[in-house]
């Protein structure tokens, strides 16, 4: 599947702005099952943007705006595609792969996906609640997930505004409520506690004809697990559904901290900030 | 240079030193050793060769001249406002830190033993830094567990991939040596974020010159006159682009940072500025210095402020001290921030433990000089062990200093010990756990006579064109007697640390057997 995807970032400042330095991480990563055809990212006002990649693999492009100036726009422009990756709705882990789980090299390899973070953190008893009985119930690691999917998709309300940014996995277990990014967080919090490796994903979603799917101006946050000799495997517990070829990767990392898609530091007044998002099936093949 | 020598064989057969007189009695006879190593009194109560005109210089002063002494120089330090902040004491208090005015004498010889074994640890430690932050070379082949360094708080990913001047990421390490039992010296911790101490060194030397002269007439001490010449080479040569003629600054959190007064000497000493956060800005990935003519271009930082305070974009967005977009500037190679950000993961209380393993994979060497023992409370073997024995060991939480976060098991209470062991078994991989070692000792005035107090000492290497190993250190004492904390903030004190040019030392070495 191929998409065209758009994003317009728009701030309004109350009273101008100066010595602006600003950072995002805003293109579709060219990893795994997804290729980026192309992309290009335009600042109003006209700004050069030095672009490095991150110790997760991100493109971060980072731009300085000098002058005075009361609005500035980021407009980013992709074309993704993506091929589905094949027999991840039902498989059995052999004996062997849910044994590689416990293995030293194994945990070593994927450290920084199996810590607690910030925004992860969650008390034992808490984990242990959680996770019991869906541990117990499942006949290896892959079907704790995808009951783990549905269990928060179950247990939680979608509420947008429910939450902030700041919200952490904790609090989302307590208030039983939240976006996407809440979702994602409990969900991390959850898998690392049962050993596997799991990180937080940030990009689009194609909603399309079924507006069934959940998903905050198609911005979308969801989590990826790693299967011992399975690439990362994209699990959205927002809309309790296995990642095939409808979600756009942007960023990757271990929670929301790694992958901010845009920040800033500058002298000035108040901001307001309106983004709009497009993601439309490309008509070329 | 013949000098010193031909002092002690001028001294050798006449019997001055060692007849008791009255001032020896009073001074010297309640000299109690312990089971340490005593760096200037032998087994047999005898000074050891290098101590020897030392020894009887002190037997020569009165104990009037000697308090006339102790207070004019602990005057000279409060009149030149040479105090520390200590924290944790909700006092806020700035003190000054005690001074003794016996010093550490390091023969060269023992002094070249020492410059070889830190220069390799230097460059080891600096190699896995550019290691940690590009290949992983030494994870991947599994020397260090993965999970130790890519998950240490200390661990910056946002420096990942940047390749900084001259691959030197250490521009300055402090490194902390201790005697043991056999006068062995071995590296206690090292410090290659922001090691303080060096004005110390340089006052208590011009203290010592000022107060006790006639100390000196029988040493050729190394002197430190142009060392400060030398650290303005070694940021110099760090700087980006090898640009022959750099600006650089010293970047402090301000004038309530207990260091600053490190800080402010450094930068005068150095003939650099002394800047703040708020008088530096980027622009286009370079960064700038306010000043009354615009701006000018900075090419060197050498930053006193914390890895997660210098940034507000990559790192805390709540703080003020730091310079927003500054890690893009370094990233672009604009500007050289020394130390390199991202240095506390190998300077980890933890990571410790592997620095021998890191000298032998980078270097294929073996550590000339050798760490203390340390168990790592993470792997659960050596934990039983600490869980067992924590009445004879030290325990250190990884992640605090200055003798915070401590736990001496031979001198702790019963309660102090259970509450460690609470948190041991909480957050095992916080912990790591020593021997405790009787560190070597020295004496320290104490008014009416000289007692055994414990000391260790801190070494400072540059790194630049070749590191070099500067020629004194920080010799800390802990004044009060029996304790093995010798951290300012806890009540240690400061001696002066002579390192001796005389090649003739070396024979005396062997002639220390003929005193005992």
């Amino acid at each position: 599947m191929k998409f065209e995807v758009s994003q317009t970032n728009h701030y309004d400042y109350s009273l101008p702005v100066k010595q602006s330095i600003n950072q995002f991480k805003l293109k579709p990563i060219d990893e795994g099952k997804q290729r980026c055809l192309s992309y290009t990212a335009t600042i109003d006002p006209p700004s050069e943007t030095f672009i490095h990649r991150d110790y997760w693999g991100n493109a971060v492009e980072t731009f300085y705006l000098w002058e005075e100036h009361d609005f500035l726009t980021i407009d980013t422009n992709s074309i993704v595609e993506i091929t589905p990756l094949e027999g991840i709705d039902e498989f059995t882990l052999s004996e062997e792969q849910k044994m590689a789980f416990q293995t030293f090299d194994f945990r070593q390899e994927y450290a920084e996906f199996l810590t607690g973070t910030d925004y992860t953190h969650l008390p034992d008893e808490i984990l242990h609640e959680a996770t019991d009985e869906l541990w117990q119930n499942s006949r290896d690691p892959y079907e704790f997930v995808k009951m783990l999917n549905a269990y928060l998709y179950e247990k939680l309300s979608y509420r947008s505004g429910a939450t902030t940014v700041k919200t952490t996995a904790q609090e989302v277990f307590e208030k039983r409520e939240g976006v996407c990014q809440d979702y994602t967080h409990l969900m991390l919090a959850l898998c690392r506690y049962r050993g596997i490796p799991a990180r937080y994903v940030s990009g689009y979603i194609y909603i399309g004809e079924n507006s069934a799917l959940r998903g905050d101006a198609a911005t979308h946050a969801w989590v990826e697990v790693k299967m011992p000799g399975w690439p990362w495997i994209g699990i959205d517990p927002t809309n309790n559904i296995i990642v095939k070829d409808q979600h756009i990767k942007v960023a990757v990392g271990r929670d929301y901290r790694d992958i901010v898609p845009l920040k800033g530091v500058y002298i000035g007044g108040d901001q307001t900030l309106a983004v709009s998002v497009s993601v439309k099936k490309s008509e070329e093949s | 240079m013949a000098k010193y020598y031909n002092k002690i064989i001028e001294q050798k057969p006449s019997t001055s030193g060692f007849v008791k007189t009255e001032e020896e009695k009073v001074l010297f006879d309640l000299y109690k050793l312990n089971s340490s190593y005593d760096e200037m009194i032998d087994k047999n109560k005898q000074p050891r060769t290098h101590c020897y005109p030392m020894y009887d210089r002190l037997l020569k002063m009165s104990p009037e001249e000697m308090e006339k002494r102790h207070a004019f120089a602990h005057g000279d330090f409060l009149r030149q406002g040479i105090t520390f902040t200590v924290y944790n004491d909700n006092k806020g208090t700035e003190r000054t830190m005690p001074f003794d005015f016996v010093p550490k004498v390091i023969p060269q010889k023992e002094w070249h033993q020492i410059e070889k074994g830190l220069i390799q640890r230097f460059e080891a430690l600096n190699m896995f830094l550019d290691d940690v932050y590009h290949d992983q070379k030494i994870l991947k082949d599994k020397v260090i567990p993965r999970d130790l360094i890519v998950n240490c708080p200390h661990f910056f990913h946002q420096v990942a991939h940047i390749d900084v001047p001259a691959r030197q990421h250490i521009f300055m390490a402090g490194i902390d040596l201790i005697r043991d039992e056999k006068g062995e010296y071995r590296v206690l911790e090292d410090n290659l974020r922001n090691p303080s101490g060096l004005s110390y060194v340089f006052q208590n030397r011009y203290v010592m010159r000022k107060v006790y002269p006639e100390l000196f007439y029988d040493y050729s001490v190394q002197s430190l006159e142009n060392q400060f010449s030398k650290i303005h080479a070694s940021m110099s040569y760090l700087a980006p682009h090898q640009n022959p003629d750099p600006t650089i600054v010293l970047l402090t959190p301000g004038v309530f940072n207990s260091a600053y007064y490190d800080h402010s000497f450094i930068a005068q000493r150095s003939g650099i500025e002394l800047v703040e956060g708020r008088d530096l800005v980027v622009q286009n990935r370079s960064v700038y210095m306010k000043t009354s003519r615009g701006l000018k271009k900075v090419d060197v930082i050498y930053r006193r402020i914390d890895d997660e305070f210098l940034d507000p974009l990559e790192f805390r967005e709540d703080s003020l001290l730091g310079v927003p977009g500054l890690v893009d500037a370094y990233r672009a190679g604009n500007v050289s921030i020394l130390n390199g950000i991202g240095n506390g993961v190998a300077d980890d209380k933890a990571v410790y433990h592997y620095v021998p393993d890191m000298i032998r994979y980078y270097l294929g060497e073996e550590p000339l000089v050798k760490n203390v023992d340390t168990y790592l409370c993470r792997d659960e073997e050596q934990r039983a062990y600490v869980l067992e024995h924590l009445d004879e060991l030290v325990v250190k939480a990884t992640n605090a200093s200055g003798g915070y976060g401590m736990l001496i098991g031979p001198h702790a209470t019963g309660e102090e010990i259970e509450k460690f062991r609470e948190q041991i078994q909480i957050n095992p991989s916080e912990y790591i756990a020593q021997p405790t070692i009787n560190l070597s000792s020295l004496p320290a005035y104490k008014g009416d006579r000289f007692a055994a107090c414990h000391v260790d000492l801190r070494v400072f290497i540059f790194g630049g064109e070749t590191p070099t190993v500067f020629p004194g250190g920080l010799t800390r004492v802990a004044l009060k007697e029996g304790s093995l904390v010798v951290n300012s903030s806890q009540g240690g004190g400061a001696k002066d640390t002579w390192v001796l040019q005389d090649e003739e030392v070396d024979h005396q070495e062997e002639g220390e057997q003929s005193h005992a």
